[in-house]
């Protein structure tokens, strides 16, 4: 057992040194300043800025993140808290489903069906003029894909809070919702960050369905109706080309090291203040 | 199983020499402030609780006694309506608090949780500190005011005898306090919103014997304001504290009198084998 837990380390290990000395030409020949906070990407002419991908993945993150999390949690407190066995019974079924359809099947959807709405309905209300394949098409289909994953682990950790304690709440005479806002929600706040730290993790990562709608269009998106092209996208669109040019398998082998860092640094991060909170409130 | 078991009404101590086709007098505790009236309860159609009928006598101790599984706790949780949240359970009957029946259409069952305090079998504080564990409750019947919620929480510790012993970190997460000390936060929890009737549903099992004391003669000195409903599983338990007993078997209330009474000369005969420990 402890055998293959330190195997899977160990991969883990043999990852992170494999990417970084296939990026080593790339790091040698920019700076890494100039590698992460310049936004020129010029592969013919041998300059790599990702600036543009880190936004993008960023921004697409965040978007999907202020989607999906009030509806998964309310999702999630509906399901644990209100529904009788029976919807229940009917409806989780149905979310487990969600997190089992294939990445490029959501891609389609947000091609056929969120693209359009946004160029043809809400896009118009703000600017002039958007493809629809943008910053908010990407954060939107993310969203649809991680929801079911947020609702699955909040419900669990509703489930992990003892009756008691909202009993204790209730004897007292507070409401069924007064009881959830500050009892339930305050008990599971570490498990409800934890489902979204993952959620996010998850989100960073995916590559198919959001590079189906989000333009891939190398230059910064001012607005979440334009275009961008995040990290994962620009390693799956650009690696079968890879080795006609100078450096540019390097570069990519740097994009993804940096998500690999951007993710590590992320769950470490939040794992910290996760810690924190959990020892500040005694949860 | 006798026939007038469900008719029964309260004596005063005056009249714990049972008399058992004396008139009653009519006393004061006649007018119960809680009562039972044909309770029947069932989870999953296997029937919990049959035809109860009980009157709980105010600003006393009443005792609920029993082996393990004649329905003591789910008679006390039926009081206030804890069992609203489980579909599996089916309650008919009515219980009357101040001539309200709480199973009542239309019955809003906030008002009716905030005149019961409930002390749970084992202490459950709230994720929070100590002094927003008592303020808890005035929070959510809206007291915003500081000094008040103060006041309040400050009351409600001398009364659980914790206030000289917390003073100085309220502060502090509940949860670091010993197990005895926060069981007494919760009843000064359960008391922050003036409850008319304090619940206990084996309140001290978890306790070590000093806490347990601690407890119970705080119960003695709380029943001057308050009616108390314990449910225990100790008859000693019953015997220091208890001003009225009410004897529970296989879902049935079979006996209910006075303290004096039920110890020293029950009626019935399971009652006799229960006291005299044929069966725990």
């Amino acid at each position: 057992m402890l055998g293959i837990t330190v195997f899977g380390l160990l991969v883990l290990l043999v990852i992170s040194v494999g990417l970084l000395y296939k990026s080593m030409p790339v790091i040698k020949e920019q700076s890494l300043y100039d590698l992460l906070f310049t936004s020129s990407w010029k592969p013919s002419k041998d300059h790599f800025g990702f600036l543009t991908f880190i936004l993008s993945t960023l921004r697409v993150t965040f978007i999907a993140i202020l989607i999906a999390v009030p509806l998964s949690l309310l999702s999630a407190i509906y399901l644990s808290e209100y529904a009788s066995e029976r919807t229940k019974k009917m409806l989780s079924p149905g979310i487990d489903l969600l997190s089992g359809i294939p990445p490029v099947i959501y891609g389609v959807w947000g091609t056929l069906v969120v693209v359009p709405w946004i160029s043809d309905h809400l896009a118009p209300h703000f600017v002039d003029f958007s493809t629809g394949y943008s910053v908010l098409a990407g954060g939107i289909v993310l969203a649809i894909m991680i929801i079911p994953l947020i609702i699955s682990i909040i419900i669990e950790v509703f489930a992990a809070v003892p009756q008691e304690l909202r009993e204790v709440s209730l004897s007292v005479g507070a409401t069924k919702w007064q009881t959830i806002k500050r009892v339930l929600l305050l008990k599971s706040l570490p498990g409800v960050l934890a489902a979204v730290i993952l959620a996010i993790s998850r989100a960073f990562g995916e590559t198919i369905a959001v590079l189906m709608v989000c333009g891939n269009f190398t230059e910064i998106p001012k607005s979440v109706f334009d275009a961008c092209y995040p990290l994962p996208a620009l390693i799956a669109n650009n690696y079968g080309e890879m080795m006609s040019l100078p450096n540019y398998e390097s570069a990519l082998m740097f994009a993804a090291l940096l998500l690999f860092v951007i993710i590590i640094l992320f769950n470490a991060g939040s794992r910290l203040i996760l810690n924190h909170i959990t020892q500040r409130y005694q949860l | 199983m006798e026939t007038n078991l469900y008719s029964y009404q309260f004596r005063t101590e005056s009249d714990a020499v049972p008399q058992r086709s004396a008139p009653i007098k009519l006393t004061k505790l006649s007018f119960p402030l809680l009562r039972v009236i044909d309770l029947n309860v069932s989870i999953q159609d296997k029937q919990i609780l049959k035809d109860i009928n009980l009157q709980i006598p105010e600003k006393s101790i009443t005792c609920i006694i029993g082996p393990s599984g004649c329905g003591k706790t789910t008679l006390l949780r039926s009081l206030n309506r804890l069992h609203d949240d489980n579909a599996d359970i089916n309650i008919t009957g009515s219980v009357l608090v101040d001539n309200e029946d709480i199973y009542g259409k239309n019955v809003e069952v906030t008002h009716i949780r905030k005149k019961m305090g409930l002390l749970a079998q084992r202490p459950t504080v709230l994720p929070m500190s100590i002094f927003e564990n008592v303020a808890y409750g005035p929070r959510i019947h809206g007291i915003r005011d500081k000094r008040k919620l103060y006041g309040i929480v400050k009351n409600q510790l001398e009364a659980v005898g914790l206030w000289e012993e917390v003073k100085d970190r309220l502060k502090s997460p509940a949860i670091r306090l010993s197990i005895g000390q926060q069981q007494r936060l919760c009843l000064a929890r359960g008391l922050a919103v003036s409850p008319e009737i304090i619940l206990g549903d084996e309140a001290t099992s978890a306790l070590d014997p000093i806490a347990t004391t601690k407890i119970e003669q705080l119960f003695v000195s709380l029943k001057k304001e308050y009616s108390i409903v314990l449910v225990t599983h100790t008859l000693r338990q019953a015997r220091r504290i208890a001003d009225y007993v009410a004897f529970m078997y296989m879902g049935e209330l079979i006996e209910f009198g006075s303290a004096t009474e039920i110890f020293t000369n029950p009626k019935h005969q399971l009652t006799r084998d229960y006291i005299g420990g044929s069966f725990s």
